[in-house]
């Protein structure tokens, strides 16, 4: 994260009055930034604290941007990738202005002096005794040459009956099976199990990867349509409703909704 | 010299034997309350409702050697992208093909949904129409003997694995006939994922 940059002097026309949500403190922001805070204060140790700071950071974030004056259904799906992508520079970027950039600084600065730093890769328990059992396996192959095949059996059969659950867990077996081969130079009918296991999860994982860039990409199409009535009118829209109406602004708000909603109601059969 | 093949279905299969066999007396009762329906939407009240017309889909394919240059900049397009990934979205915006596009996807064995619908189809069918259509089933279309007819040709281009290339003419709606031809692609994951891609040249 970098931060304690100006914003170029930019003055958003709607930006985030920090004091003002600190102040009040019925809000789910002004909870997570007392969450923030007491993180800060106390900030939390052990291999998960980075994890747990990020988080809080992007809860905090995610809530800040949904304060945003967001007009349209297209704003509102890119504040809420940038939250996802946790681009806090972006987020910025957004209107946030300098006094989220100064809080995020001072985070930033007791994750520093608290010696907070990224965890290691997770990966899942299941990967990890895979990786346990496949050094298990390096161990015996270096320490002893022309180690037999049945001093790898267990380690093997225990792997081959345990499912990788990612890439690391596929990894893992395909070296397990290169070391057993290297050592073996047989025994394919216990190395088979272990190579199929491993081409089935790369093959589900190139799916899922498949239909989530899928996904994307049909979200990406439909938010590049241009809208002809947006779903959240823009302040100038409702005054000038409210105006034309002589009706106050929270009333052409709602009037104004209930419009788009019949608008926007699809009307299945008419026109048959 | 463009060959036209006909797909269009033969007279005895037309779209309106098939819509009167299927909807029924009680159906074409309700038809001049649908009408009047369309008519008050479309801000005719107190006017005679227009006369009844049958909408008509002529369907003529063509060999892709005639497509103009810049739907054989699609066809590399497509081939550079085997995946319906983020970096298709792209290369169409770069290349100014995306607003002339209708992009459709399917998911988990459903029907093929409007994502996209871009300005060639807006003009025709209308803005409210295409703000309505998003996210909905294209069978589900309004225009339903036109949805009916062209859903064959989504089929075959996702099925297909090729580029289907036609002309068509479509009578029959509240203005002049429209005559237009688009180049149509697929991409499928299965039944998990399609999606269909819809190139229209007019």
């Amino acid at each position: 994260m970098r931060s304690g940059q100006q914003n170029g002097g930019r003055v958003p026309d709607a930006a985030l009055d920090l004091n003002t949500a600190f102040d009040r403190r019925d809000t789910l922001f002004t909870r997570a930034a007392e969450h923030m805070s007491d993180i800060v204060a106390n900030p939390p140790g052990g291999p998960h604290a980075f994890d747990l700071l990020n988080g809080g950071l992007r809860e905090l974030s995610s809530l800040m941007i949904r304060q945003l004056p967001l007009t349209t259904a297209r704003e509102a799906r890119l504040a809420h990738a940038l939250c996802q992508e946790g681009i806090v520079e972006d987020s910025k970027a957004l209107a946030l202005g300098e006094g989220v950039a100064l809080f995020l600084d001072r985070l930033q600065a007791a994750a520093d002096h608290a010696g907070i730093g990224p965890a290691a890769p997770p990966g899942s328990d299941r990967d990890h005794e895979l990786i346990r059992l496949e050094q298990h396996l390096q161990t015996m192959a270096q320490a002893r040459h022309g180690a037999q095949d049945a001093d790898l059996h267990p380690a093997l059969e225990i792997m081959a009956t345990t499912p990788a659950q990612g890439l690391e867990g596929v990894l893992t077996k395909l070296r397990a099976c290169r070391t057993a081969m290297a050592v073996q130079g047989n025994g394919a009918e216990r190395l088979a199990p272990l190579l199929d296991d491993a081409v089935s999860a790369l093959e589900r994982m190139a799916l899922r990867e498949a239909i989530t860039r899928f996904d994307r990409t049909a979200d990406a199409f439909e938010a590049a349509m241009p809208k002809v009535l947006p779903t959240k009118p823009t302040d100038r829209m409702l005054a000038a409703g409210a105006k034309a109406g002589s009706v106050a602004l929270d009333a052409a708000r709602r009037i104004y909704q209930a419009m788009a909603s019949e608008f926007l109601s699809p009307r299945k059969g008419v026109g048959e | 010299m463009t060959v036209a093949l006909p797909v269009t279905p033969p007279p005895g299969g037309s779209f309106k034997d098939h819509g009167a066999k299927d909807h029924g007396a009680k159906d074409r009762a309700a038809r001049p309350l649908a009408r009047s329906l369309v008519s008050i939407l479309r801000g005719r009240r107190g006017e005679p409702p227009p006369e009844p017309a049958e909408t008509r889909v002529d369907i003529h394919r063509q060999p892709l050697r005639t497509a103009p240059d810049w739907h054989q900049d699609m066809i590399a397009l497509w081939k550079r992208h085997p995946t319906f990934g983020p970096g298709l979205h792209e290369d169409l915006k770069s290349k100014g093909l995306l607003p002339r596009c209708v992009i459709l996807t399917a998911r988990d064995g459903g029907p093929l949904c409007f994502r996209y619908i871009g300005e060639p189809t807006r003009r025709v069918f209308g803005d409210r129409w295409a703000d309505q259509n998003i996210g909905r089933p294209h069978l589900e279309d309004v225009h339903s003997a036109y949805a009916q007819a062209i859903d064959a040709q989504y089929r075959e281009a996702v099925e297909g694995g090729e580029p289907v290339y036609n002309h068509l003419v479509i009578t029959g709606l509240p203005r002049p006939p429209v005559n237009y031809r688009h180049l149509l692609f697929g991409w499928s994951l299965g039944h998990r994922r399609q999606a269909l891609l819809a190139l229209i040249d007019s």
